[in-house]
């Protein structure tokens, strides 16, 4: 239950939501027959809108592990993804050891609409397909190619080819990803990185280049638009057991319209706090945050946390915007397969001078044998 | 490809560097080295000695710190410690012999309350053949074996089990995690399954709403033109366009300030150019708003005057593109179908009229 009282209305979102994993049959530890299904209803007590009530279903599949050996096949609907995009599907995908060394992951079906997911699109209008071939090394290499094809309103707008590579030495991981768009037939994103957690040390820098997310199908896509450039780095350093300072570097080259953000921070067991700070291209903001988490007993926990920022988005605003949320809870888990939570949330905005917000949650899970069955939950 | 391009080059140069140090780079795993050789399977296999023979102390052993390992006085009982010649037997340096090296526990660990339970040694602490090697790293339980009963139903799936107070996602992750963690859930999706088993796990966040404040600030509503603008993250990595921004934007009638300037219409396409996905984020497709000012309107159907979006020379559809078919098709947003030959928008590819 979420609700929520702004300055000239309520909401009292209910929500309900059931997800259940059925072993139908299970051979041994690695072959069996599974049905996973994710489904949230939605409501309101207080108001009607369009669109709700809204039953969503995030995952309703059928997984076949072990056929052929070391392959796992899933029929439904599912998320799926490579490096080169995302989405929720209805349709297939198939993991398959090809050998030893090599696998191959391979994906495809209608996209589904988040207006509207209660239906299933048709294949010939939005659909995606993908596929990655990997390829690894004692679990310190590894090595991919990646394909992804997606169509949106009946023609492809997107379809790309993509290389990925990582590398473990020690505690030093090197990452790299290429693509390339295979409809506008130019370089599409590349990135590097590289991550070092050397004795009490967390270090990670990288550069990103990519042309804009747009699909190709649109008006948007013939636009010879400038791409993004990105580099990050980011360091974490343990002072003692409980104590550690970090910081976070980003800056984004924009042909000289560039924009950067900084955070430096300091973390304890029980609270982190951190200052946000950025400019250029997009606004400039400042802010505080801070995070609070205490275990009053071993099944309780009382946690917190607050960010207030003062910020300009567009330049033509005649002055800056404070903006400041904070929450406050208890997570109770009473028993192993039980957990009650409730939050109360507060916000102040640019829109509401007082925006109070409450979220009540129970989760409950629970197993069950059939009769005469060797396994099953 | 214009691989002159100095960004592309930069691009490229960085990921095939980095690509391929990872590729030759040298040994691949670190492999902790003791002083000490023991095999655990001579003493419990083969002599049939009981675990709590040597390691008295774990069944009333509370956290994971406890020095649950045998002294060598424990050695003693069986051993003839006091022999200088037979250091070699359990010492690799018998010259200079140092004990087993405790390793600083970073999770919550009870051995008393798995004995109560009836949980065996064996169930966690597997007694692989090791040919008189010191059997420690290999005899440690990894995280792995844990969610074999601790998946929920079995034993509990709660990450302040074992990780105490560590249960927000900057206690276990780094900072930039949200930023990365698709790369590592591709290239290591086992090394998440490691904590996050469930089947939910990844669609928990991915669902895209926002209650707990998990995923953005409370108040990102207000402030995510920060991000989008600044290029803090690709925003369409997770979110449909085409659904999530123009929801809000269009019901709100939010418009950038800088849209009713008077300097805007000859600014419009720099900033166009410079971050194609802010202008994708609320017009549409086949929006006619390029067209209606009079400006992106293909009025006259002589080749290359208008639009000017593009080149004239545009030729990336092959000659069954989809705006044979499709009234609705992007193109038509500036351009007049007319169906006939060597007319207007037909005509840059038809010919001239019969």
């Amino acid at each position: 239950m979420y609700g929520s009282e702004r300055s000239d209305e309520a909401y009292w979102r209910s929500y309900f939501g059931f997800n259940s994993t059925a072993t139908l049959w299970r051979e041994n530890r690695n072959r069996s027959l599974g049905l996973h299904t994710d489904l949230r209803w939605t409501g309101d007590l207080a108001t009607r809108e369009p669109g709700i009530p809204q039953t969503y279903i995030y995952d309703f599949y059928v997984k076949l592990g072990g056929y052929p050996a070391g392959s796992t096949i899933w029929a439904g609907r599912q998320f799926v993804y490579n490096t080169l995009g995302s989405s929720l599907i209805d349709g297939l995908r198939a993991k398959l050891r090809i050998v030893k060394s090599v696998n191959l992951d391979l994906f495809g079906g209608t996209t589904v609409s988040h207006e509207t997911p209660e239906k299933i699109q048709s294949l010939s209008d939005y659909s995606m397909v993908g596929s990655r071939i990997e390829y690894s090394l004692r679990r310190a290499f590894r090595l991919s190619l990646n394909w992804l094809a997606q169509t949106s309103n009946g023609s492809i707008s997107r379809h790309r080819v993509g290389i990925d590579a990582w590398r473990e030495i020690r505690r030093i991981e090197f990452y790299s990803r290429v693509s390339y768009d295979l409809l506008g037939l130019d370089m599409a994103g590349a990135l590097a990185r590289v991550t070092a957690r050397p004795d009490k040390w967390y270090l990670s820098a990288e550069f990103d280049w990519r042309k804009p997310s747009v699909d190709r199908n649109t008006v948007f896509g013939l636009i010879d638009a400038d791409a993004y450039k990105g580099v990050r780095a980011e360091v974490t350093r343990a002072l003692g057991r409980d104590l550690s300072v970090l910081g976070q570097f980003h800056q984004e080259l924009l042909n000289g319209d560039d924009a950067w953000r900084s955070v430096f921070g300091l973390r304890t067991t029980h609270f982190m706090i951190s200052w946000h700070h950025r400019d250029g291209r997009g606004g400039e903001s400042d802010g505080f945050q801070g995070q609070v988490n205490v275990n009053i007993k071993r099944s309780l926990e009382m946690y917190g946390s607050m960010f207030i920022s003062r910020y300009l988005i567009q330049p033509e605003t005649p002055h800056k915007i404070d903006a400041y949320s904070s929450s406050a809870g208890l997570l109770w888990r009473p028993g192993w397969t039980m957990q009650i939570r409730v939050e109360g949330q507060y916000l102040r905005n640019a829109v509401d001078k007082s925006d109070f917000r409450m979220l009540m949650q129970l989760a409950k899970s629970f197993a069950m044998k059939a009769a005469g069955s060797e396994a099953g939950e | 490809m214009n691989l002159r391009r100095p960004d592309l080059r930069a691009g490229l140069a960085m990921a095939i560097v980095t690509g391929a140090t990872a590729m030759m780079a040298g040994t691949p795993l670190e492999v902790p080295v003791s002083d000490l050789i023991f095999s655990h399977p001579l003493h419990v296999t083969d002599q049939g000695i009981e675990c709590i023979v040597c390691h008295a102390a774990i069944p009333s052993s509370t956290i994971a710190d406890d020095r649950n390992l045998p002294s060598m006085d424990v050695c003693a009982d069986c051993h003839d410690i006091e022999d200088d010649e037979n250091c070699g037997q359990c010492h690799r340096d018998p010259d200079n012999p140092s004990p087993a090296v405790e390793i600083e526990r970073s999770v919550l660990f009870n051995h008393k309350l798995h004995l109560d339970l009836k949980t065996g040694c064996l169930t966690c602490h597997s007694l692989s053949a090791e040919n008189g090697e010191i059997s420690r790293m290999r005899i440690m339980p990894g995280k792995p074996l844990c969610m074999n009963c601790h998946d929920g139903l079995r034993a509990a799936w709660n990450c302040h089990l074992c990780h105490a107070d560590k249960t927000a996602l900057a206690d276990i992750h780094p900072i930039g995690w949200r930023h990365q963690h698709a790369d590592q859930a591709t290239v290591k999706p086992e090394w998440c399954r490691t904590c996050h088993q469930r089947e939910v796990y990844c669609i928990s966040c991915h669902r895209g709403d926002n209650q707990a404040g998990n995923i953005h600030d409370l108040n990102y509503e207000y402030t995510h033109g920060l991000d989008a603008q600044g290029k803090e993250a690709d925003c369409v990595r997770c979110h449909d366009r085409r659904a999530f921004c123009n929801d809000c934007h269009e019901r709100e009638n939010r418009m950038p300030l800088a849209h009713s300037t008077l300097a805007w219409r000859n600014e419009h396409g720099r900033a166009a150019r410079t971050d194609i996905e802010n202008c994708a984020s609320c017009h549409e497709v086949g929006d006619p708003t390029c067209a209606r000012a009079g400006c992106h309107r293909d009025s006259d159907g002589i080749r290359g005057t208008d639009p000017r979006l593009h080149s004239a020379d545009l030729n990336r559809f092959d000659s069954h593109g989809p705006w044979h078919s499709d009234d609705g098709y992007f193109c038509f947003a500036c351009h007049t179908g007319t169906g006939r030959s060597g007319v207007g928008f037909c005509g840059y590819c038809h010919g001239d009229a019969d």
